[in-house]
């Protein structure tokens, strides 16, 4: 049951909930895996936000959850959506996804 | 002394709220059915209503103002872990068992010693939410606690609802005198009654109402009356109040609750927000009283009387004692401005 | 070392053959080949990522054994996401050379058309992270991330993508064993559909059955026809973080540079003595920066120099005569193998209107994933 491995994924789901960092990188994923519904962007954000460059600099990927496009340097902050897809009666996750701040 | 909620320990700590991007039209709604979306949008006084994303729910928006309203806290004491409670009203919660209020808490950092349930009470759960907290508080069980009005409210295709079923979460954090006061709040009472205007039968995914009995008997009797008792029990005037916040299922009822009940249009300004994003429903009253918290000045008065169908009014006064802003675009006015249109077929 | 028999299937929707036929038939026209017989093997090693997920076989090791009538050898899967093939060809060398066997027949395999592509993309992002899956990273949203970063720090645009495709198609019309054996025009590739920004359709490996199979064994163990025998001068792995926000670098495959470096060392070759090679051209991008991380060219030219044809059949440096993962096709766990079986056929002077004249030295680049695995295999001529 993924019931699970989501209270598992609690631990770590939320770190990002409003941390502030810089889209490095995105993609519009058109064709969407199954499970999910696209389409719908996908960014790598560097976070927190420490320096200009993201060399070396930790990095995440996540959703994107904005009405504006991302756009590579744009700063985001990371809020709380569901993810995943739980269907009508499987338990629900949330986690972080990124939007313009 | 029956069901007169005397506080003298108890003030609002932080509030926020959370209107979520996305508006359609009611006119976009009235095409889809092939009806006059002017005539509609003009009797019931209501142009566009804010709607959630796909992946947003109760407990995202819910976390969302508690965010909010958690870094409008003042001072350096208050910890989320010091709330000793943490409700969440709604009628929209995503399980029909387990509690909303576990989940925001543990988003949230609450930690796990504190008191949750869910409440329902169709549009007035969250302000029973913060009643239940202030009473807490007042006793000395609890030092802070956080109460949430949130929904995503639904609607079947082509009924009246569907102009008005809107989104989005308020969150009032409250607490004693250990914690620096933005409003003292002050007193409350409440007025119910089994009056079947609107309900949802478990395991159904839509409401459903009675028409134009959710007029005069349910909504009106209880605003009213229930605004009435508060003000006799309190020894009140309703021209006391700067400000009064009432629920608001559309632009009409609560302007003719307002008139009947003696409320000046300038008392009910601020804390109007239904013609812009439609009715929240357990986020309604208390977004309208966040707004006001944000932009009220020191020393006003208000006074918000909610409703929830089923049927009941809360009503709750608070004075404010001053102003603060954590950054004008998470205000209520600045949400309201900030917004995106979508389509009737982009719903999901 | 030895290679000392190849074989490849057809690649392509093989409708009628089920994974243990596309295993069979590497294996047993490999040890043809080779002119071995089941007996003589002692290690069976079987490259392939999805079986499990797809169709629910594990233990492929043992279903090769019985498909093959191999009894009694030591047999097993190897996975490395889209790097098993090649990583299972460097185990068997690995065996051979610590003398744990003598004659390793490795097999490459996927059977990826039973399921619907919405469930085989999911399967394939397997290969990344958790965080990735969560995400919503397709696989091809993975190298369109650093496709992004490529185009922004190299000036590179979504067109000059185009020209891999080309390439890689008009080697395939010289190759009868491959998925899409026929040319492609520029304007076909460039009004190709989205799939993951920026990547369009013709910028992405198909999905595909098919097997490869390759025999080695160390000198001492054949008798074969020398000129039928290449011998592997390096075999060489190299593991980066599975997840793409953990690398040094957007812009190359880490493991790769890491990987050549071992290989070039091992076999006392340099870039530029290489004649033909087979890359991991998953995705064009992929092509481009292997051109570059393999020291075939200058970081950020790889697109110039595709364009310009250096990489084409007849240009100073063949790559992917295959038609490389795009139109050869791409059955995961088979084209490391692939890459070999066809290095082999070159360098044996046996690849018929796609010979490389006088090879002597081949390269095969094989990666997982976005880049956590690369294997590069370095081939001589005997």
């Amino acid at each position: 049951m993924k019931a699970v491995s989501v209270w598992r994924r609690q631990k770590t789901n939320y770190q990002n909930l409003g941390i502030v960092g810089k889209v490095v990188s995105k993609t519009r994923i058109i064709e969407a895996p199954q499970g999910f519904v696209g389409p719908y962007w996908v960014v790598m954000v560097a976070a927190p936000l420490r320096s200009e460059s993201f060399e070396g600099q930790e990095r995440v990927v996540g959703q994107w959850a904005d009405v504006v496009e991302p756009k590579i340097g744009m700063k985001v902050v990371g809020v709380l959506r569901r993810i995943g897809e739980a269907g009508s009666s499987g338990v629900i996750e949330y986690g972080v996804k990124w939007k313009q701040l | 002394m029956l069901n007169k909620f005397k506080f003298k320990n108890v003030g609002v700590i932080g509030f926020g709220a959370h209107v979520p991007t996305y508006r359609i039209t009611v006119d976009e709604i009235a095409k889809v059915h092939e009806k006059d979306g002017r005539a509609i949008a003009a009797s019931l006084g209501v142009k566009e209503k804010a709607v959630a994303d796909r992946d947003e729910d109760t407990v995202s928006l819910a976390v969302t103002a508690a965010l909010h309203s958690l870094k409008r806290v003042q001072g350096k004491l208050f910890k989320p872990k010091d709330l000793g409670a943490v409700l969440v009203g709604s009628e929209s919660h995503p399980y029909a068992v387990k509690p909303t209020g576990s989940v925001v808490a543990e988003i949230l950092g609450v930690g796990r010693e504190y008191l949750t349930a869910d409440l329902e009470f169709a549009c007035k759960a969250g302000t029973t939410a913060m009643i239940v907290i202030a009473s807490l508080i007042e006793a000395g069980l609890i030092e802070a606690g956080l109460a949430i009005g949130a929904d995503v409210a639904q609607s079947r295709r082509g009924d009246a609802l569907e102009y008005t079923a809107g989104a989005g979460a308020a969150a009032v954090v409250l607490g004693s005198k250990k914690y620096p006061w933005q409003a003292k709040f002050e007193a409350a009472s409440s007025f119910n009654s089994d009056t079947p205007d609107f309900w949802r039968r478990a395991g159904q995914k839509f409401p459903a109402h009675a028409g134009r009995f959710t007029g005069e008997p349910a909504y009106f009797a209880h605003v009213e009356e229930g605004t009435r008792q508060f003000l006799k029990k309190f020894r009140q005037k309703i021209g006391w109040f700067n400000h009064v916040v009432l629920h608001m299922p559309n632009g009409k009822f609560p302007k003719k609750a307002a008139a009947r009940l003696g409320v000046t249009a300038g008392q009910l300004k601020t804390g109007f927000i239904v013609e812009k994003i439609g009715n929240p429903y357990c986020a309604s009253a208390m977004t309208g009283l966040v707004k006001v918290l944000e932009e009220g000045r020191k020393n006003q008065k208000i006074l918000m009387t909610s409703y929830g169908s089923g049927a009941g009014s809360d009503s709750i006064s608070l004075t404010i004692l001053q102003k603060n802003s954590i950054g004008k675009d998470t205000d209520v006015s600045e949400q309201i401005k900030k917004f995106e249109y979508i389509s009737y077929s982009k719903l999901c | 070392m030895l290679i000392t028999g190849a074989y490849q299937t057809k690649f392509g929707e093989l409708w009628d053959k089920s994974l243990s036929d596309l295993i069979f038939e590497a294996g047993s026209n490999a040890m043809k080949d080779a002119g071995v017989k089941p007996a003589e093997v002692d290690l069976v090693l079987v490259g392939n990522m999805l079986s499990g997920q797809l169709e629910g076989q594990e233990h492929l090791g043992a279903v090769a054994a019985e498909a093959l009538g191999i009894n009694q050898a030591a047999a097993m899967r190897v996975e490395a996401a889209c790097a098993s093939g090649g990583v299972a060809v460097n185990q068997a060398v690995n065996a051979i050379k610590a003398g744990a066997a003598k004659t390793a027949l490795v097999i490459g395999a996927e059977k990826m058309t039973d399921k619907s592509s919405g469930e085989v993309a999911l399967s394939l992002m397997g290969a990344a992270s958790e965080a990735e899956r969560q995400a919503g990273l397709t696989f091809v949203g993975l190298y369109g991330l650093m496709a992004r970063v490529y185009f922004d720090r190299f000036g590179l645009k979504k067109d000059d993508l185009a020209h891999v495709a080309v390439k890689n198609h008009r080697h395939a019309s010289l190759n009868p064993k491959a998925q899409y054996p026929y040319a492609v025009d520029l304007e076909t590739v460039l009004k190709s559909s989205c799939v993951a920004s920026p990547l369009h359709l013709f910028d992405c490996a198909p999905i595909t059955d098919g097997a490869a199979a390759v025999v080695i064994q160390n000198r001492r163990s054949t008798s074969h026809d020398q000129k039928r025998v290449v011998a592997i001068a390096a075999s060489q792995v190299a593991t980066d973080s599975v997840s793409l926000t953990k690398r040094q670098s957007l812009v190359e495959i880490g493991a790769t540079k890491t990987a050549v470096k071992k290989a070039y060392l091992e076999a006392g070759v340099e870039a530029s003595e290489v004649d033909v090679a087979e890359v991991h051209d998953c995705f064009s991008i992929a092509e481009i920066m292997a051109v570059e991380d393999l020291g075939f060219c200058k970081k950020g030219e790889g697109a110039k120099a595709i364009k310009r044809g250096e990489f084409d059949f007849g240009g100073r440096l063949p790559v992917n005569l295959s038609g490389g993962l795009k139109a050869c096709g791409h059955p995961v766990g088979a084209t490391g193998v692939k890459q070999v079986v066809e290095l082999a056929l070159q360098l044996r002077g046996e690849a018929g209107e796609r010979q490389v004249k006088g090879a002597k030295v081949g390269l095969a680049h094989n990666v997982g994933g976005s880049g956590g695995t690369a294997v590069v295999h370095l081939l001589k001529k005997i």
